[in-house]
């Protein structure tokens, strides 16, 4: 019977990447198990399917490059999202750089962009959760999108983002306020 | 209890269009092309590979890439600037940490031997006045002269001197005035 690519524990993927001629094996392994976790995270950062596929792969040869030198002093699981986490941020500040849009006009063009694109297919509710994720400081929206939409612990989002917890919670807080304020003047 | 649950019981009081959004909605409504993932993966072992092969190719010079990148890193002005104040700072940490043999043996090389007086002396023999001379000579010399000194014999008197009557004349008091 053929095991579930889920079931396959961390160290097994670990052991196997780090044993000479099987690297590559376990790497196909590691990109069984999160490619596409890691995908739709960095997805619901960027939005856009085209911004989405380029960070993903950016961020698995980076995840590659460094594998052999993954201490095991996080989990694997935290650590391959710090650094599509990372990954993405860098992309959203770069864009950032280039355009000169407030939070609100993003906001708007968002909700059009949204509506025009093929590869989203969402109702309205789903479109103005969109809009108001948008609103927030970046930090506030990886925190929120990392514990409602990851239902990560405080614990492990500490790892991902290397924040206190406290400091996370009161993120959290706050995004969540604006977002559920956002959602109700709909 | 789940984190899910925690997520839920938190979001409770404070969001319930948050919460209503969690238990009715499955997705966010973002989609991928078909076979999307299975092509993704080919992508990025195909990258992987090519990346190794070069890596093979390339191995010796990995190193030479590696120290010109440092290099360069090392020349951009600021960390430049920080590593010539640091050598300047060890250059002078080891000339001031010296012991002083090295200044004794710089006073030793520029301390003059008798030789050298003597040659400076002659050399520039028409720098000191005659009279001086005469006089100096005398009072150091008067009992062994046999004839008495004159602008005219002073240069024989001279080159007759041998080492140590220049020692003499150097450390005689008339000398020193």
């Amino acid at each position: 019977m053929q095991t579930a690519v889920a079931d396959i524990k961390d160290e097994q993927i670990l052991n196997l990447i780090q044993r000479e001629g099987e690297q590559e094996r376990g790497f196909k392994l590691l990109l069984d198990k999160y490619q596409e976790r890691l995908y739709w995270h960095i997805r619901k950062l960027v939005i856009d399917h085209e911004d989405a596929n380029d960070v993903i792969q950016n961020c698995l040869i980076k995840v590659f490059r460094g594998i052999q030198r993954f201490q095991g002093n996080s989990s694997l699981y935290t650590w391959l999202y710090r650094i599509a986490t990372n990954e993405s941020i860098t992309f959203l500040n770069k864009k950032k750089k280039t355009g000169t849009d407030s939070l609100d006009n993003e906001a708007l063009l968002l909700g059009e962009k949204l509506k025009a694109d093929v590869y989203f297919d969402g109702n309205e509710i789903q479109l103005a959760l969109q809009k108001a994720l948008c609103l927030l400081p970046q930090k506030q929206r990886v925190v929120f999108q990392l514990r409602y939409f990851e239902e990560m612990s405080y614990q492990q989002m500490s790892e991902v983002l290397e924040t206190s917890v406290g400091g996370l919670k009161a993120s959290y807080h706050h995004a969540v306020k604006k977002i559920e304020k956002a959602l109700k003047a709909r | 209890m789940s984190e899910r649950e925690n997520i839920l019981n938190e979001l409770k009081d404070i969001a319930p269009e948050l919460v209503k959004f969690k238990e009715e909605q499955s997705g966010t409504g973002f989609e991928v092309p078909p076979r999307y993932f299975r092509d993704l993966q080919q992508v990025v072992m195909q990258e992987i590979q090519v990346e190794a092969k070069q890596k093979k190719l390339n191995g010796p010079a990995v190193w030479w890439q590696t120290f010109v990148q440092n290099l360069q890193t090392v020349l951009q002005p600021k960390p430049a600037f920080a590593l010539a104040t640091i050598a300047l700072l060890i250059a002078a940490g080891i000339w001031y940490s010296q012991p002083d043999s090295t200044l004794d043996q710089l006073g030793t090389e520029m301390a003059l031997n008798d030789d050298d007086l003597e040659a400076y002396v002659m050399a520039n023999i028409d720098d000191f006045e005659t009279d001086v001379l005469i006089d100096m000579y005398a009072e150091t010399f008067l009992e062994e002269a046999e004839e008495p000194v004159t602008e005219d014999n002073l240069e024989e008197l001279l080159q007759e001197m041998d080492d140590e009557d220049f020692e003499e004349l150097w450390e005689s008091e008339s000398f020193k005035e």
